[in-house]
C-alpha cells in the first residue's frame, strides 16, 4: 500500500472517529434520556469506532516511528508487527463487546 | 536528490522541540504529536482495563478530555489543509517575499482552533467539576 493511501484512511478513519466517538461518549446520556434505546446499534458502533481507533492509533505511532528509524528493513518489520497488534487488539476487544 | 536536509532530522525527538523561528503551526504539530501518543496510552488502558476505576480520578478525566478535544479539533484542520481546502494561494516568488499559503484562511483556521477549543474545555471542566451539566 502506497503511503499516501495510508494516510488517505489516517484521515478517514479520523472523521469516523469524530462521529462514532461522540456517539460512544454521549451514548449514557442517550439512553438516559430515552433518545435511542437499541444495545444493537450502540455495540455497531462501538466495533466501526474500535477498528476506526486502532488504525488511525497505531499509525500515528508507525509514522512517529519510521521518522526515527527511516531505514526500509524497519518500516516493513514495524508495519507488521503493528498489524498484528491491531488485529489481536481489535478481536480481544470484539468479544468483550458482544 | 541531496539527503544532507533528511539525515539532519533522523532519530531525533528534539526536531519537534525546534519552534523558535517557526510559525504557530509548528507549536500545532508538536502538541498533535504530543496528544496524540497520549491518547494511544489512554486507548489502551481504556481497552485493557475494564472496570475503568481510572474514570474516577477527576483530574485524570479533565486531562483526557482537554488533549481529545485539541486532537479532534486540530485534526480536522490538518485534513482541510492537506487536501487544499485552507491554504492560501501561492504568488509569484519576487521580492519582498510573502507567504501567501499561510495566510488568510490557513491562519483564521489556526485561531479558530485555538477559540473553539478553549469554550469547549471550558464546558468540559465546568462540566466534570459539576459546575455545568
Amino acid at each position: 500500500m502506497r503511503e499516501s493511501v495510508k494516510m488517505l484512511l489516517h484521515y478517514i478513519t479520523g472523521v469516523l472517529i469524530l462521529i462514532t466517538g461522540a456517539i460512544h461518549v454521549l451514548s449514557g446520556h442517550f439512553e438516559a434520556y430515552g433518545l435511542i434505546k437499541s444495545a444493537e446499534l450502540y455495540s455497531i458502533n462501538k466495533l466501526i469506532f474500535l477498528a476506526s481507533i486502532l488504525y488511525h492509533a497505531l499509525n500515528g505511532v508507525r509514522v512517529v516511528l519510521i521518522e526515527f528509524v527511516p531505514k526500509r528493513w524497519f518500516t516493513d518489520s514495524i508495519t507488521l508487527v503493528l498489524i498484528i497488534i491491531g488485529l489481536a487488539f481489535f478481536i480481544y476487544t470484539s468479544l468483550l463487546i458482544f | 536528490m541531496s539527503n544532507v536536509g533528511a539525515r539532519k532530522s533522523r532519530g531525533r525527538v528534539t526536531g519537534w522541540l525546534k519552534i523558535r523561528g517557526y510559525s504557530i503551526e509548528k507549536v500545532m504539530y508538536l502538541v498533535q504529536r504530543i496528544s496524540g501518543l497520549m491518547i494511544v496510552g489512554f486507548l489502551l488502558w481504556h481497552l485493557l482495563d475494564t472496570n475503568q476505576a481510572y474514570l474516577l480520578i477527576t483530574e485524570l478525566q479533565i486531562l483526557f478530555g482537554v488533549i481529545i478535544i485539541f486532537h479532534a479539533l486540530n485534526g480536522v484542520r490538518l485534513v482541510l489543509a492537506e487536501y487544499g481546502f485552507i491554504v492560501g494561494k501561492p504568488i509569484r516568488a519576487v521580492y519582498p517575499y510573502k507567504f501567501t499559503t499561510l495566510r488568510g484562511l490557513q491562519r483564521l483556521s489556526v485561531a479558530l482552533v485555538i477559540v473553539v477549543f478553549i469554550i469547549l474545555t471550558a464546558i468540559w471542566i465546568l462540566n466534570i467539576v459539576g459546575v455545568i451539566g
